[in-house]
Order: C-alpha cells, then structure tokens, then sequence
C-alpha cells in the first residue's frame, strides 16, 4: 500500500518526511506493539516450562537464538523494504539510513518494553553465561568449599550457580552459534542493555576463578598467574561477547574488571590471612601477593577490621594457649611490617591482642622461656640474638633519643588509610623490633625482668655442676637490651654460682676426707637479690644435718662473719635404693629423700614410731612419719604419691606406708627422671608473691575491723581503695573477698551475716 | 611552745594547697601505724573520711587498765600537723585527767605539740597516761583522789566500765 504512493511524491526534503512516515509504518506493521509480546512468548513458554529444572540451559539458549533469529529476520525484512522504498523516493542512501536506525530503534526499544526487566536480565544471564563457558570461563567455583565466601554475595546468584553447575563442564553452545547469537543480539540493541548483566557475570567469573586457584594455597604466587589470565583467556571472551557494545564500554568493562580482579583477590586473601599468619613464614608468597593487590584496593581498613575479628574469634580466648597467642602475634607483627611498612596497620590490629596478653598471667613467663630456650624451634629464641645484635640500642636507653633524630629527614606522615584506626602510635623506633612489641605491652621492662629472675632462678636452682655458660650468655644478651642496672640482681645470681663454685671447691678440700666424707655441694646464694623462694621446713636426716653443719662451719670460717642458713628443700639428693633384688638410682628433692631415708630399717628403729618386719620392711603410720620429718600431714601424703608411683613404697592401708623388699621390675620407666623435682621448682612464682602482696592488706583489714566493728565487704573494699597510700590496692572485689574468706577458714577472721569482724 | 610559734606562719602559706598534702601524710601515717603492728593501740579511719579516724587503746598489763579497751576519736585539722588533731575518749574513761565528756589533758595535744608527733605517738602517749595519770591539775577530782589507793580504783574503774560500754 505504501508502495503505491510511493511514485507519486517528487522531490528533496518532502521525499525525505514521506519516507520517515513510511518507514514507521513500515515498522509498526512488521512488529506492532501487541505483536512484540508475541514474538517473545515462544521464549517465555521455554523459560516457564523450564524454570523448574535447572539443567536446560542449552534449551533456553536454543529458544533465544531462535526468537531473536526470527526478530533478525524481521528487522532485515523491514530494512530490505526501506531499502527499496529509499530508492523508489530516490533518497541518497545517507539521508535514508539515519532514518531507518531510528525506525528500527524504535522497534528495538519496543522489544524490550515487551520483554519484562527481570526476565530479560534472567535470560541474559543465562545466555551470557553459556557465551562466556565457550571461552572456558565459568561462574562455577570448582571448589566445593567456597560457602564461606558465597555468604555475602547476593542470595539470587545461589540459584543460577546450581543451575550452571551441570553445565559448566560442557559448552551447550559451539563457536559459530555464539557468533551469531551476538550478532543476533547486537543487531536487536539488546547486547548493549545486558551490560550490567555481563559485568555481573564476568565478576562472579573472576572471583570464581580466583576462588578455585588461589584458595588455600599460600606457598605459591597467584596474583602472576591471575594477571596472566586476565590478559589472555578473560580478556579474548570480553572481546568476543561484548564486541557489539561499542568500544568505550569494552574499555570501561576491563577497567572495571581488572580492579575487580585486585578487589576479589585481596578479599579472599584478607579473610584468609589469620591462616597466612599461621603459616608464616611458608606463606610469605601469599603476603607478598597481598601486599601488591593492597597497593591497587586500598582495602587496608577492610583488613584491620577483618583481621580484628578473626583474633577475637579464633585466638583471644580461653581455648588458646599463651604461647600460640604469643606465636601467632609474632608472626602477625612479621607480617603486617611487610604488608605496610609504616606500621599503622600493625599497630591498629594488635592493640586488641596486647590488652588480652596483658590479662593473662602467664604472658611474660612465655615470654622470657620462649626467649631464653636455647632450641631452634622456640618462638624467640634468635629473636633475642638478631635483634640485640648491631642495632642493640636497648629498650631503656637509645629509644626516642638518636634513633628518632637521625632519620627526620625520611619522615613520612603516617598513611592516611587506617588513619582513623590508629588511636596508639608506637615510636618508628620500636615497629619492627618484635622483642621490644612484647615486652612493651606491659608498658615497661619492671615486671619483664623480675620474671626473668625468677626463671633465672629456678633454672640456676637446678643446676647441680656450676655450670652457667647458657645462662650466662642468656643474661649477657638481655643486657644489651634491658641496660646494665636492671639486669644487676641476675649479675649477682650468676656471680653467687660462680662465687659457689669456689666455695664449695674451698669446703670440699678442707673438710673432706676421713671417715665423714663429706657429699654435700652447696649453692650460697645472696638473699637480697634472689627472688623470693619457698621454704619448707622439715628435719633433715641426722646424718645430712650433720653434714650441713660441717659444711656451714667450714663456710664460717672462710666467709667470717658470715653464717649459712639453709634452705633444705631446695636443691637436689642422687639417692641410691637398695633392694633385695636390685638397685634403683634416683635424683629426687631433699624432702623426697628425706622421707625415704626413715623407711631405711636402721633409721626407723633410731627414730622409732614404724613397725619393723622380719625381712627388714618398714610400716609408717603417716601422722608418726609426717612428725618424724616435720611436715604436717597433708604435705606428707602429697610426697608420698612419688614414692608410691615408683612402687618403692605400698599404702598399707589404714593411713600407713609400707616399704617393700623387692622391687620388681615395674617400676623402672616411672621413677626413672627426677620426677619429685617437676612442679616445684623451689622459687616463689608470681602469683604468690601477689598472694603475698595480699597479706600486706590484712593488716588493713585487721585495723579497719579493730576499730569500727564488724564491716561488709564492700565496704572493707572502698576503704582500701581510699586510704592505702599511693593506691597500691588493685585488687578487685572478688578477689578481695576470696582473700577474706581465706583469712576466715584460718580463723584469722570471722564472718555472720555478711560482715566480716575479728575473731572474739 | 616554740615549735608552734615557729610553724604557725607557714600555716597561711600553705592554706589551699594543704588538703593533698595532708590527706598523704595521714595516709602515710596508716600505712606505718599498720604496718608496724604496735600492740595496744591501733587506729582507723572512720567510714569515708580520711580526717576523722577511730582509735583503740588497750590498758597496760600491770595497770589498772588491764584487759580494758577505750575507744577514741581523732579528728584533724586541715592544718596538720602544724596544729594538733582533736583527740577524745568516745568510750568513757575514768581518769585524773579525763573529764566526762571524754576532752583529755595531755601536754603533747596542747601547747606542747610538735609536726614530729604522728598519730601513734598520741596513741602510745595516751596509753601510757592511763597508766601514769598527772595528778597535779586533774580534771576528775575524784579519779585523782582515788588514784593512791589502786586497789579501789581498780574496782570503781571496772564498775565504771562496765557502765560505760553497758
């Protein structure tokens, strides 16, 4: 109909509306708008009747090829007429194609209008995806575990990624149906309005694809074989699939996606980092591949905070032992310098972990075993040699002073990024001095060294041969970093070993000799400057005593004015056992040894209180036994358990211990170490010398009590709180009515009605 | 005498800033006064108020205060101890030189008070004027007259307690 009218109109600018009018109603009439619904309602049925089941993609594809392939052949039907129509107008083909694009865009944007948004953006999703698998790239993580990592991603993709998963090892579509599919696709408009949908897909393609290579894997570089990736495979399917958008959206697309991949990457790596930690340094690759994609993301927030997190869940808490704690943040400290130089981050995430370690009790004690172990396994054992090496400025002296001066000139401002973060600041100085992080967390080096004294100690306690070269050096090392007038009190213990050594070298050639040969070594120690230690007090054997006394005479004598007092449960007594059947050689405390040496059938019967059997077994009762050595019950019963582990002596029954005649051969591997030494090792430990501290405050209490009556806890509380001087009180409540009702079950103190008062 | 004209000038000087100082030397004197666990006479500070304190003397064995314990109260000025705290019996105490109301008459509370008497020395003083009253100026007449015959006294002081505390 058009046509005939056609030959009618002459000339220029009329020709040109008459075929801008003709050529809309060219279009109108192939697709009129209630035709356009139609055109997809093939498609839509496909897409109804498959929607349940998930492994119809290539259906769905195949429906879309062949319902745009018939909107193809329309829209080419429509340009073949207007073709035509142009040049029976005689229309310059120029003047013809602008009008026939917006012919033809109409009918685009008609298209679309019919094909409901979220449908649309379904079926691309789809289709786009078949596209990107002949490329090889799938939105598929091959690795089953990646929930952690879906948790946050948007729940929709859930149902696709099912969908895609059976799909994903075979291409439903082959290279030249691709072709034309985003032909098909460019041609209808709609390749550029799925742009979304592909920058979407091609996201969830690369975190997949990062996903599956790089999760768990720290030992090796990833984010070079990434790189390469992106540039050859991912690259070439962009190329490819977007083509028909038009070259900036390409370029924008791989800017986008380039970062994305940065972005994914360093996300992955930072919620997986606590792990990193673990393994440094093994994964140090993984660090360095953080530390690159840190550099493009800026996600340095997103790692203080993430890491903060994890802390809190996995490590600060109960369940974990002070050394792991103490490793992991080692190893945090290593890492996080090498992630960001300047410190900032660092100092922002183990703020957390110093208040927590400075809770524990046993911090510094794990501290100072791990930094005095002489293995190579231990958490700080070459620290302490490493670091006090040519640097050694110390702690105490060189810090803020010429260390912060020299280098002004490098000065940088702390990096804006976890700017906000970084409430704390640590001297430059000090960051990358791992020894220095931890002993500061108590904020000074006070409690640092009285800890290593008592470890000095106990381990110089130990020591039977004089022999100090370990420790020596250990201190000789601290020194360096803690300055001479600290360490002076383990200047002193080393040098009483020494002084010892002499000592009893002096004793032995005087006094021994003759038929009292004299077996004792002693360790003279200088009280003043020795933690404080235990004492037990309990009678020593005649023979031992008699011993001492030679041995302290002879001390007198070269020390003059100087006495010995002897601490007798300290140190250590080579026993040896004899039994019917054989010998049993044991290394075991002085009181251990006491305590054996009265089931000794001559002993017993000079004492007397045991029963003696014919054979020679010895029977105590334990209260008599307990009497005889000078300790009360319960103590005797606790020393027992070693003797009777070793089967050298049997419970008798009814409170009474019984030696044997014959040993057997049971026993060897139990009483085999100085088991009895173990868990005293004979030096006041911190916590009682709190306990000790304690004490100080029952005066208090005493005094309080004496003169205002009867008082609740609470108040006993503030009033320490308030009137002990120089706020030296900082216990808690609980632990100060703990200490009351101590106080109370020894009757120091009496308590009704919630009032603590003293005892009438 | 002396030793109070010779500190009394310095009293204005330190005026505002004395309530720290003051508050640290009597927390100093408590931690002093318990730790060295003198026997006899021990003192507190009363509820929340370091400058009012509570004390507890003991008397001597051998006196006829034996196995009779008095409580005081001592409260200090923001002067202290340029100027002597207020030292009573709150217990009633039968003395020559305590009078019903408790004020005692001791030299060292008065114009013989000197910066270097602290609150255990009062104390200890007090405890010992229990046994060796200052018969020449006495405040109770009677206890004074009685003083020489210690047997009685010892019975009436007992009597006295008794209904003192009753």
């Amino acid at each position: 109909m058009a046509l005939e009218a056609a030959g009618t109109v002459g000339t220029g600018a009329e020709a040109e509306a008459l075929f801008s009018a003709y050529a809309r109603a060219i279009a109108d009439e192939a697709l009129p708008p209630q035709r356009a619904r139609d055109v997809w309602s093939g498609l839509l049925e496909v897409l109804e009747a498959k929607r349940g089941c998930d492994d119809e993609a290539g259906v769905v594809v195949g429906s879309v090829i062949e319902a745009t392939g018939k909107i193809v052949g329309l829209f080419e039907a429509v340009a073949t007429a207007l073709d035509t129509l142009a040049a029976a107008l005689g229309i310059t083909p120029e003047a013809a194609e602008s009008r026939q694009t917006a012919a033809l865009a109409g009918l685009q944007a008609a298209l679309q209008v019919a094909l409901p948004h979220t449908l649309f953006e379904e079926v691309m999703a789809v289709v786009y995806k078949e596209a990107l698998l002949v490329f090889g790239l799938s939105v598929v993580c091959r690795d089953d575990d990646d929930e952690e990592y879906d948790d946050e991603d948007d729940d929709a993709e859930n149902d696709d990624e099912d969908e895609a998963a059976t799909s994903a090892g075979s291409a439903v579509l082959g290279l030249d149906s691709l072709t034309q599919l985003m032909h098909q696709l460019s041609v209808l408009g709609l390749a550029q309005a799925s742009v979304s949908v592909v920058t979407q897909l091609l996201y969830r393609v690369v975190e997949a694809h990062i996903l599956s290579q790089a999760k768990g894997e720290f030992e090796e570089a990833w984010l070079d074989e990434l790189i390469r990736w992106m540039e050859a495979d991912v690259a070439v399917a962009v190329e490819a699939v977007v083509k028909g958008c038009g070259n900036a959206t390409v370029a924008h697309l791989r800017e986008r996606l380039w970062f994305h991949m940065y972005e994914a990457f360093g996300e992955l790596r930072i919620r997986e980092l606590f792990d990193i930690i673990v393994d440094f340094p093994d994964s140090a690759p993984a660090v360095e591949d953080l530390r690159r994609a840190l550099a493009r993301t800026w996600q340095h927030e997103r790692l203080v905070d993430v890491l903060s997190a994890a802390f809190d869940k996995r490590l600060l808490h109960l369940g974990a032992n002070t050394v792991d704690i103490l490793g992991q943040y080692v190893s945090s400290i290593k890492v996080l310098t090498r992630l960001d130089p300047s410190g900032v981050m660092l100092d922002s995430v183990s703020h957390g972990i110093r208040n927590y370690l400075k809770n524990r009790e046993d911090t510094i004690r794990c501290v100072v075993t791990s930094l005095t172990d002489p293995s190579p396994t231990s958490l700080l054992g070459g620290e302490l040699v490493s670091a006090s090496g040519p640097t050694g400025s110390g702690v105490g002296g060189g810090r803020g002073g010429g260390a912060a001066n020299e280098d002004y000139d490098n000065w940088t401002p702390a990096p804006l990024e976890s700017g906000a973060l970084s409430a704390t600041t640590t001297a430059p100085a000090a960051r990358t001095d791992i020894l220095a992080m931890l002993v500061n967390i108590y904020g000074s080096q006070e409690l640092f060294v009285s800890e290593y004294k008592v470890l000095l100690a106990s381990k110089l306690l130990a020591i039977t041969d004089y022999n100090t070269d370990d420790q020596v050096r250990n201190s000789e090392l601290l020194k360096l970093r803690f300055g001479e007038s600290s360490m002076q009190p383990a200047e002193v213990m080393l040098k009483d070993l020494a002084d010892s050594k002499r000592i009893n070298a002096y004793v032995h050639s005087h006094e021994g000799g003759g038929d009292n040969e004299l077996v004792v070594s002693g360790t003279v120690i200088s009280r003043l400057f020795w933690p404080p230690l235990k004492e037990v007090n309990f009678q020593l054997p005649p023979a031992m005593a008699a011993q001492m006394e030679t041995y302290a005479k002879a001390f007198h004598s070269l020390k003059t004015p100087r006495t010995l007092s002897f601490l007798p449960n300290l140190g250590s007594v080579s026993l040896t056992l004899e039994f019917d059947d054989t010998e049993l050689e044991v290394t075991v405390s002085p009181l251990l040894a006491t305590i054996i040496s009265y089931f000794d059938a001559k002993t017993a019967a000079a004492v007397g209180g045991a029963s003696i059997a014919v054979d020679g077994t010895v029977t105590w009762p334990a209260r008599a036994l307990a009497k005889v050595v000078g300790i009360d019950v319960a103590l005797l019963r606790k020393q027992m358990v070693y003797w009777l582990a070793a089967s050298v002596v049997v419970d008798a029954g009814d409170e009474c211990y019984a030696s044997v005649s014959v040993l057997g051969d049971a026993p060897s591997s139990s009483a085999g170490g100085a088991g009895g030494m173990d868990a005293d090792s004979g030096v006041a430990s911190l916590e009682d010398q709190k306990a000790e501290e304690m004490r100080v405050y029952q005066s208090y209490v005493n005094g309080m009590l004496g003169n205002l009556g009867a008082l609740p806890a609470e108040r006993i509380h503030n009033m320490l709180k308030m009137f002990v001087a120089n706020s030296g009180y900082t216990a808690s409540l609980n632990e100060l009515i703990s200490f009351l009702n101590t106080l109370v079950r020894k009757e120091e103190l009496a308590f009704a009605d919630g009032m603590y008062s003293l005892p009438k | 005498m002396a030793a109070v004209a010779v500190s009394s000038p310095s009293k204005p000087a330190t005026g505002e800033s004395s309530g720290p100082k003051v508050a640290k030397r009597l927390q100093s004197e408590l931690m002093s006064l318990m730790m060295s666990g003198d026997e006899g006479v021990s003192a507190f500070p009363d509820g929340d108020n370091l400058f009012h304190w509570v004390g507890t003397v003991k008397g001597a064995d051998g006196t006829v205060y034996e196995g009779l314990e008095y409580k005081l109260s001592l409260t200090f000025p923001t002067s202290y101890p340029y100027s002597a705290p207020t030292v009573k019996f709150v217990t009633p105490c039968f003395h020559p030189n305590v009078d019903q109301y408790g004020n005692i008459c001791l030299d060292i509370l008065k114009d013989k008070w000197s910066a270097i008497y602290n609150v255990s020395t009062i104390l200890i003083s007090i405890r010992s004027l229990l046994g060796e009253p200052n018969n020449d100026s006495p405040l109770n007449g009677y206890a004074a007259a009685l003083w020489d015959n210690q047997t009685e006294y010892r019975a009436v002081n007992v009597k006295k307690f008794a209904e003192g505390t009753a």
